[in-house]
Protein backbone atom coordinates (compact mmCIF):
# COMPACT_ATOMS: atom_id res chain seq x y z
CA UNK A 1 0.00 0.00 0.00
CA UNK A 2 2.72 2.57 1.06
CA UNK A 3 4.31 1.19 -2.16
CA UNK A 4 1.42 3.02 -4.18
CA UNK A 5 1.43 5.87 -2.30
CA UNK A 6 5.66 6.54 -2.89
CA UNK A 7 4.67 5.61 -6.49
CA UNK A 8 2.24 7.87 -6.49
CA UNK A 9 3.57 10.80 -4.77
CA UNK A 10 6.71 10.20 -6.93
CA UNK A 11 4.63 10.24 -10.14
CA UNK A 12 3.04 13.50 -9.89
CA UNK A 13 6.04 15.48 -8.64
CA UNK A 14 7.63 13.96 -12.12
CA UNK A 15 4.81 15.19 -13.72
CA UNK A 16 4.51 18.34 -12.13
CA UNK A 17 7.95 19.34 -12.76
CA UNK A 18 7.32 19.08 -16.35
CA UNK A 19 5.31 22.40 -16.50
CA UNK A 20 7.78 25.45 -17.67
CA UNK A 21 8.02 27.72 -15.24
CA UNK A 22 6.29 31.10 -15.44
CA UNK A 23 9.15 34.08 -15.34
CA UNK A 24 6.71 36.65 -16.75
CA UNK A 25 2.66 37.59 -16.72
CA UNK A 26 1.20 37.00 -19.71
CA UNK A 27 0.04 39.92 -21.48
CA UNK A 28 -3.15 37.97 -22.15
CA UNK A 29 -4.00 38.16 -18.82
CA UNK A 30 -3.33 41.52 -17.91
CA UNK A 31 -5.59 42.23 -21.05
CA UNK A 32 -8.47 39.87 -19.37
CA UNK A 33 -7.61 41.37 -15.64
CA UNK A 34 -8.36 45.20 -16.32
CA UNK A 35 -11.63 45.17 -17.26
CA UNK A 36 -11.98 42.52 -14.30
CA UNK A 37 -11.14 45.17 -11.99
CA UNK A 38 -12.61 47.77 -13.14
CA UNK A 39 -15.68 46.40 -13.53
CA UNK A 40 -15.35 44.86 -9.94
CA UNK A 41 -14.52 48.42 -8.45
CA UNK A 42 -17.50 50.20 -10.08
CA UNK A 43 -19.95 47.09 -8.13
CA UNK A 44 -18.11 47.47 -5.00
CA UNK A 45 -18.22 51.72 -5.55
CA UNK A 46 -22.40 51.21 -6.35
CA UNK A 47 -22.90 48.34 -3.47
CA UNK A 48 -21.29 50.60 -0.70
CA UNK A 49 -23.12 53.52 -1.99
CA UNK A 50 -26.38 51.60 -1.37
CA UNK A 51 -25.56 50.13 1.25
CA UNK A 52 -24.08 53.45 3.05
CA UNK A 53 -27.86 55.35 2.23
CA UNK A 54 -29.39 52.56 3.52
CA UNK A 55 -27.56 51.93 6.69
CA UNK A 56 -28.05 55.84 7.38
CA UNK A 57 -31.79 55.69 6.72
CA UNK A 58 -31.95 52.33 8.37
CA UNK A 59 -30.41 53.95 11.53
CA UNK A 60 -32.24 56.97 11.83
CA UNK A 61 -35.59 55.32 11.49
CA UNK A 62 -34.63 53.08 14.08
CA UNK A 63 -32.46 55.41 16.85
CA UNK A 64 -32.78 59.33 15.84
CA UNK A 65 -36.17 60.98 17.22
CA UNK A 66 -38.61 61.34 14.24
CA UNK A 67 -38.44 64.82 14.35
CA UNK A 68 -34.80 65.30 14.08
CA UNK A 69 -35.09 63.59 10.29
CA UNK A 70 -38.00 65.58 8.90
CA UNK A 71 -38.03 68.74 11.15
CA UNK A 72 -34.77 69.79 9.81
CA UNK A 73 -36.23 70.31 6.19
CA UNK A 74 -40.13 70.22 6.43
CA UNK A 75 -41.86 68.90 3.15
CA UNK A 76 -42.98 71.29 1.18
CA UNK A 77 -46.72 71.69 1.00
CA UNK A 78 -48.53 73.06 -1.60
CA UNK A 79 -51.91 74.42 -0.73
CA UNK A 80 -52.82 76.65 2.54
CA UNK A 81 -50.25 79.50 3.56
CA UNK A 82 -48.75 79.52 6.91
CA UNK A 83 -50.52 80.74 10.00
CA UNK A 84 -49.64 83.86 11.06
CA UNK A 85 -49.83 85.86 14.59
CA UNK A 86 -52.89 87.55 13.22
CA UNK A 87 -54.82 84.15 12.49
CA UNK A 88 -53.51 82.43 15.80
CA UNK A 89 -55.28 82.07 19.30
CA UNK A 90 -52.82 81.20 21.71
CA UNK A 91 -53.26 80.29 24.90
CA UNK A 92 -51.97 77.91 27.69
CA UNK A 93 -52.66 74.74 29.35
CA UNK A 94 -50.02 74.40 31.98
CA UNK A 95 -50.16 72.70 35.74
CA UNK A 96 -47.67 72.80 38.50
CA UNK A 97 -45.56 69.80 39.07
CA UNK A 98 -42.20 69.44 41.16
CA UNK A 99 -41.30 73.38 40.92
CA UNK A 100 -41.96 73.58 36.86
CA UNK A 101 -45.01 74.26 34.85
CA UNK A 102 -45.78 71.66 32.84
CA UNK A 103 -48.84 71.17 29.80
CA UNK A 104 -49.04 72.33 26.67
CA UNK A 105 -49.63 75.56 24.23
CA UNK A 106 -52.51 76.16 21.66
CA UNK A 107 -52.96 77.74 18.94
CA UNK A 108 -56.45 78.24 17.43
CA UNK A 109 -57.05 79.13 14.07
CA UNK A 110 -59.52 82.09 14.06
CA UNK A 111 -59.16 82.88 10.21
CA UNK A 112 -61.52 82.13 7.63
CA UNK A 113 -58.97 79.71 5.76
CA UNK A 114 -57.28 77.11 6.75
CA UNK A 115 -52.89 77.56 7.42
CA UNK A 116 -50.56 75.35 8.55
CA UNK A 117 -47.88 75.18 11.42
CA UNK A 118 -45.01 73.33 11.08
CA UNK A 119 -41.05 72.27 12.77
CA UNK A 120 -39.81 72.97 15.85
CA UNK A 121 -40.53 76.27 18.06
CA UNK A 122 -38.02 78.69 19.60
CA UNK A 123 -39.25 80.49 22.87
CA UNK A 124 -38.22 84.35 23.31
CA UNK A 125 -38.78 85.74 27.12
CA UNK A 126 -39.39 89.57 26.52
CA UNK A 127 -41.56 92.28 29.11
CA UNK A 128 -43.65 94.78 28.32
CA UNK A 129 -40.85 96.74 27.68
CA UNK A 130 -39.80 94.53 24.97
CA UNK A 131 -36.28 93.86 27.51
CA UNK A 132 -35.52 90.04 26.67
CA UNK A 133 -34.30 87.72 29.81
CA UNK A 134 -32.21 84.55 29.61
CA UNK A 135 -34.36 81.50 28.88
CA UNK A 136 -32.63 78.40 28.15
CA UNK A 137 -35.03 76.84 25.73
CA UNK A 138 -34.59 73.32 24.74
CA UNK A 139 -36.18 71.01 21.93
CA UNK A 140 -38.37 68.36 23.44
CA UNK A 141 -40.63 65.03 21.28
CA UNK A 142 -43.55 65.82 20.24
CA UNK A 143 -46.53 64.48 22.53
CA UNK A 144 -47.76 62.29 20.12
CA UNK A 145 -43.98 60.17 19.82
CA UNK A 146 -44.13 60.84 23.93
CA UNK A 147 -47.29 59.06 24.22
CA UNK A 148 -46.56 56.38 21.71
CA UNK A 149 -49.55 56.91 19.65
CA UNK A 150 -49.18 56.70 15.70
CA UNK A 151 -47.93 59.66 14.12
CA UNK A 152 -50.20 61.87 13.12
CA UNK A 153 -51.12 62.30 9.45
CA UNK A 154 -48.74 64.91 7.39
CA UNK A 155 -46.76 65.30 10.79
CA UNK A 156 -44.33 67.54 10.70
CA UNK A 157 -46.68 69.65 9.22
CA UNK A 158 -49.82 70.54 10.65
CA UNK A 159 -53.13 71.97 8.52
CA UNK A 160 -55.31 74.01 10.68
CA UNK A 161 -58.97 74.67 9.39
CA UNK A 162 -60.70 77.50 10.72
CA UNK A 163 -61.51 76.78 14.35
CA UNK A 164 -58.92 73.68 14.39
CA UNK A 165 -55.96 74.00 16.94
CA UNK A 166 -52.26 72.94 17.23
CA UNK A 167 -50.42 72.76 20.62
CA UNK A 168 -46.91 72.36 21.40
CA UNK A 169 -45.68 70.28 24.78
CA UNK A 170 -44.51 73.20 26.91
CA UNK A 171 -42.39 72.53 30.51
CA UNK A 172 -40.78 75.58 31.99
CA UNK A 173 -38.79 75.76 35.20
CA UNK A 174 -37.37 78.12 37.65
CA UNK A 175 -38.34 81.79 36.95
CA UNK A 176 -37.16 84.61 39.84
CA UNK A 177 -37.75 87.71 37.55
CA UNK A 178 -40.43 88.00 40.38
CA UNK A 179 -41.07 91.49 39.34
CA UNK A 180 -41.71 91.14 35.78
CA UNK A 181 -44.76 89.42 34.01
CA UNK A 182 -43.21 87.34 31.41
CA UNK A 183 -44.00 87.78 27.84
CA UNK A 184 -43.50 84.06 25.42
CA UNK A 185 -42.89 85.07 21.95
CA UNK A 186 -43.28 81.81 20.39
CA UNK A 187 -41.75 81.34 16.71
CA UNK A 188 -40.97 78.70 14.10
CA UNK A 189 -37.32 78.19 14.55
CA UNK A 190 -37.54 77.18 10.35
CA UNK A 191 -38.69 80.85 9.26
CA UNK A 192 -38.48 83.12 12.78
CA UNK A 193 -41.50 84.29 12.03
CA UNK A 194 -43.43 85.05 14.92
CA UNK A 195 -46.55 82.73 16.09
CA UNK A 196 -47.76 83.86 19.53
CA UNK A 197 -47.16 86.66 22.11
CA UNK A 198 -48.57 85.28 25.40
CA UNK A 199 -48.54 87.35 28.16
CA UNK A 200 -48.10 84.67 31.09
CA UNK A 201 -51.08 84.40 33.49
CA UNK A 202 -50.27 83.74 37.23
CA UNK A 203 -50.41 80.12 36.67
CA UNK A 204 -47.94 79.89 33.95
CA UNK A 205 -44.93 81.12 35.30
CA UNK A 206 -42.94 78.17 37.72
CA UNK A 207 -41.89 79.30 40.85
CA UNK A 208 -38.21 80.05 41.35
CA UNK A 209 -35.80 77.20 42.62
CA UNK A 210 -32.49 78.92 42.39
CA UNK A 211 -31.42 82.48 41.79
CA UNK A 212 -28.29 81.38 39.97
CA UNK A 213 -29.58 78.12 38.40
CA UNK A 214 -31.07 80.13 35.46
CA UNK A 215 -34.60 79.30 33.75
CA UNK A 216 -35.60 76.71 31.70
CA UNK A 217 -38.17 75.78 29.06
CA UNK A 218 -39.07 72.55 26.87
CA UNK A 219 -40.86 73.18 24.04
CA UNK A 220 -41.75 70.03 21.66
CA UNK A 221 -42.79 71.04 17.72
CA UNK A 222 -46.22 71.63 16.31
CA UNK A 223 -48.56 68.46 16.40
CA UNK A 224 -51.93 68.64 16.06
CA UNK A 225 -54.03 69.18 19.03
CA UNK A 226 -55.08 66.32 20.94
CA UNK B 1 3.47 22.42 -4.83
CA UNK B 2 1.26 25.69 -4.21
CA UNK B 3 4.36 27.03 -2.63
CA UNK B 4 5.62 30.90 -3.56
CA UNK B 5 9.07 30.99 -5.43
CA UNK B 6 11.43 32.53 -3.84
CA UNK B 7 12.78 36.34 -3.90
CA UNK B 8 14.06 37.61 -7.36
CA UNK B 9 11.39 36.95 -9.42
CA UNK B 10 8.72 38.64 -6.69
CA UNK B 11 10.70 42.20 -7.27
CA UNK B 12 10.46 41.84 -10.85
CA UNK B 13 7.16 43.73 -11.62
CA UNK B 14 5.22 46.51 -9.46
CA UNK B 15 1.44 45.18 -9.38
CA UNK B 16 -0.17 43.30 -6.60
CA UNK B 17 -1.33 41.24 -9.14
CA UNK B 18 2.05 40.47 -10.51
CA UNK B 19 3.67 39.80 -7.74
CA UNK B 20 1.29 37.12 -7.00
CA UNK B 21 1.19 35.72 -10.35
CA UNK B 22 5.01 35.28 -10.40
CA UNK B 23 4.53 33.69 -6.99
CA UNK B 24 2.30 31.32 -7.44
CA UNK B 25 2.12 30.51 -11.29
CA UNK B 26 4.39 28.02 -11.11
CA UNK B 27 2.54 25.93 -8.25
CA UNK B 28 -0.89 26.86 -10.05
CA UNK B 29 -0.05 25.39 -12.76
CA UNK B 30 1.34 22.33 -11.79
CA UNK B 31 -1.45 21.54 -9.83
CA UNK B 32 -3.86 22.28 -12.57
CA UNK B 33 -1.74 20.41 -14.85
CA UNK B 34 -2.25 17.53 -12.36
CA UNK B 35 -5.72 17.59 -12.08
CA UNK B 36 -6.36 17.61 -16.11
CA UNK B 37 -3.32 16.20 -17.35
CA UNK B 38 -3.45 18.30 -20.29
CA UNK B 39 -0.43 21.52 -19.96
CA UNK B 40 -2.55 23.75 -22.47
CA UNK B 41 -5.76 23.44 -20.31
CA UNK B 42 -3.27 23.42 -16.79
CA UNK B 43 -2.26 26.96 -18.51
CA UNK B 44 -5.87 28.36 -19.40
CA UNK B 45 -6.89 27.24 -16.12
CA UNK B 46 -4.21 29.43 -14.08
CA UNK B 47 -4.84 32.14 -16.20
CA UNK B 48 -8.63 31.39 -15.22
CA UNK B 49 -8.01 31.51 -11.71
CA UNK B 50 -5.82 34.46 -11.51
CA UNK B 51 -8.55 36.67 -13.28
CA UNK B 52 -11.22 35.16 -11.01
CA UNK B 53 -9.58 36.27 -8.09
CA UNK B 54 -7.79 39.59 -10.01
CA UNK B 55 -11.41 41.55 -8.98
CA UNK B 56 -11.33 40.19 -5.07
CA UNK B 57 -7.80 40.47 -4.42
CA UNK B 58 -9.20 43.82 -2.67
CA UNK B 59 -11.87 42.14 -0.99
CA UNK B 60 -10.12 38.72 0.51
CA UNK B 61 -10.85 38.03 4.22
CA UNK B 62 -7.18 36.74 4.57
CA UNK B 63 -5.02 38.46 1.57
CA UNK B 64 -2.25 36.08 3.53
CA UNK B 65 -4.39 33.24 2.33
CA UNK B 66 -4.01 33.64 -1.16
CA UNK B 67 -2.24 30.61 -2.06
CA UNK B 68 -5.84 28.83 -0.29
CA UNK B 69 -7.96 30.72 -2.58
CA UNK B 70 -6.21 30.10 -5.50
CA UNK B 71 -5.63 26.28 -4.69
CA UNK B 72 -9.25 26.33 -4.15
CA UNK B 73 -10.01 27.73 -7.53
CA UNK B 74 -7.82 26.01 -9.52
CA UNK B 75 -9.36 22.41 -8.35
CA UNK B 76 -12.46 24.20 -8.96
CA UNK B 77 -12.22 25.01 -12.45
CA UNK B 78 -9.79 21.41 -13.25
CA UNK B 79 -12.82 19.87 -12.11
CA UNK B 80 -15.26 21.79 -14.35
CA UNK B 81 -12.94 20.99 -16.94
CA UNK B 82 -13.51 17.25 -16.21
CA UNK B 83 -16.79 17.73 -16.19
CA UNK B 84 -16.83 19.27 -19.68
CA UNK B 85 -14.70 16.09 -20.62
CA UNK B 86 -16.34 13.41 -19.78
CA UNK B 87 -16.88 12.23 -22.79
CA UNK B 88 -13.50 12.74 -24.06
CA UNK B 89 -12.16 10.54 -21.13
CA UNK B 90 -14.29 7.89 -21.59
CA UNK B 91 -12.73 7.79 -25.30
CA UNK B 92 -9.51 8.09 -23.56
CA UNK B 93 -10.33 4.88 -21.15
CA UNK B 94 -10.59 3.02 -24.29
CA UNK B 95 -8.07 4.11 -25.66
CA UNK B 96 -5.75 2.88 -23.33
CA UNK B 97 -7.41 -0.61 -23.85
CA UNK B 98 -5.01 -0.82 -27.27
CA UNK B 99 -2.03 0.25 -25.48
CA UNK B 100 0.74 -2.38 -24.41
CA UNK B 101 1.45 -3.06 -21.02
CA UNK B 102 4.50 -3.03 -19.00
CA UNK B 103 5.62 -4.18 -15.64
CA UNK B 104 4.68 -1.55 -12.58
CA UNK B 105 6.68 -3.44 -9.93
CA UNK B 106 9.80 -1.49 -9.78
CA UNK B 107 7.95 1.43 -10.47
CA UNK B 108 11.06 3.02 -11.52
CA UNK B 109 10.48 3.17 -15.40
CA UNK B 110 9.26 5.61 -17.86
CA UNK B 111 6.78 3.29 -19.33
CA UNK B 112 5.85 2.63 -15.47
CA UNK B 113 5.22 5.97 -14.62
CA UNK B 114 3.24 6.40 -17.79
CA UNK B 115 1.41 3.22 -16.61
CA UNK B 116 0.41 5.07 -13.67
CA UNK B 117 -0.44 8.46 -15.20
CA UNK B 118 -2.80 7.19 -17.50
CA UNK B 119 -4.60 4.94 -14.65
CA UNK B 120 -4.88 8.36 -13.05
CA UNK B 121 -6.57 9.67 -16.24
CA UNK B 122 -9.06 7.03 -15.90
CA UNK B 123 -10.14 8.25 -12.84
CA UNK B 124 -13.21 10.10 -12.10
CA UNK B 125 -12.64 13.83 -11.69
CA UNK B 126 -13.29 14.14 -7.46
CA UNK B 127 -10.81 10.70 -7.17
CA UNK B 128 -8.05 12.26 -8.96
CA UNK B 129 -8.36 15.58 -7.02
CA UNK B 130 -8.11 13.95 -3.69
CA UNK B 131 -5.18 11.72 -5.09
CA UNK B 132 -3.28 14.97 -5.88
CA UNK B 133 -4.38 17.15 -2.94
CA UNK B 134 -3.42 14.19 -0.58
CA UNK B 135 -0.16 13.35 -2.45
CA UNK B 136 1.01 16.21 -4.28
CA UNK B 137 0.23 19.11 -2.12
CA UNK B 138 0.49 16.51 0.65
CA UNK B 139 -2.83 17.78 2.51
CA UNK B 140 -4.56 16.75 5.27
CA UNK B 141 -7.87 14.78 4.90
CA UNK B 142 -9.77 17.45 6.33
CA UNK B 143 -8.12 19.93 4.54
CA UNK B 144 -9.23 18.00 1.40
CA UNK B 145 -12.60 17.75 2.31
CA UNK B 146 -12.81 21.33 3.05
CA UNK B 147 -11.30 21.60 -0.62
CA UNK B 148 -14.03 19.21 -2.49
CA UNK B 149 -16.57 20.58 -0.06
CA UNK B 150 -16.92 16.59 1.55
CA UNK B 151 -16.23 14.87 4.92
CA UNK B 152 -13.29 13.66 5.79
CA UNK B 153 -14.10 10.64 5.78
CA UNK B 154 -15.84 10.85 2.01
CA UNK B 155 -12.31 12.82 1.28
CA UNK B 156 -10.48 9.45 2.39
CA UNK B 157 -12.70 7.09 0.71
CA UNK B 158 -12.28 9.38 -2.42
CA UNK B 159 -8.33 8.46 -2.28
CA UNK B 160 -8.59 4.98 -1.24
CA UNK B 161 -11.16 4.28 -4.08
CA UNK B 162 -8.89 6.16 -6.45
CA UNK B 163 -5.76 4.54 -5.59
CA UNK B 164 -7.85 1.31 -5.91
CA UNK B 165 -9.06 1.97 -9.68
CA UNK B 166 -5.87 2.77 -10.57
CA UNK B 167 -4.32 -0.55 -9.25
CA UNK B 168 -7.35 -2.20 -11.06
CA UNK B 169 -6.63 -0.46 -14.40
CA UNK B 170 -3.00 -1.38 -14.01
CA UNK B 171 -3.53 -4.81 -13.48
CA UNK B 172 -5.85 -4.82 -16.33
CA UNK B 173 -3.29 -3.21 -18.83
CA UNK B 174 -0.97 -6.04 -18.03
CA UNK B 175 -3.17 -9.04 -18.59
Amino acid sequence: MNDMHDEVRQLLRDKASEMPPHLDVPPSLRKRVRPRIARNAVLVAATAAVVTVGAIAGFRSLNGPPEEQSLTNPPTVAGPAVCGVEQLEASTALEGAAGSRVGSILFRNAGGGACTLSGKVDVVVTDSASRSYDVTVDQSDPGWLVDRAAKPEGWPVVTLAPGDSASVRFSWSNWCRTDVTPILQLQTRETGSVVANITSGPNDVPPCNGMGEGSTIQIGPFEPSQ
Amino acid sequence: MLSARTEGATTATGGRLEDLYLRYADGAARLAYLLTGDRQVAEDIVQDAFVKLAGRLAHLRDPGAFDAYLRRTVVNLSRSYWRRKKVERAYLKREQGAIGSEGVAGGSSIEDRELLWRAMAGLTERQRAAIVLRFYEDLSEADVAEILRCRPGTAKSLVSRGLEAMRHEIRGEQG
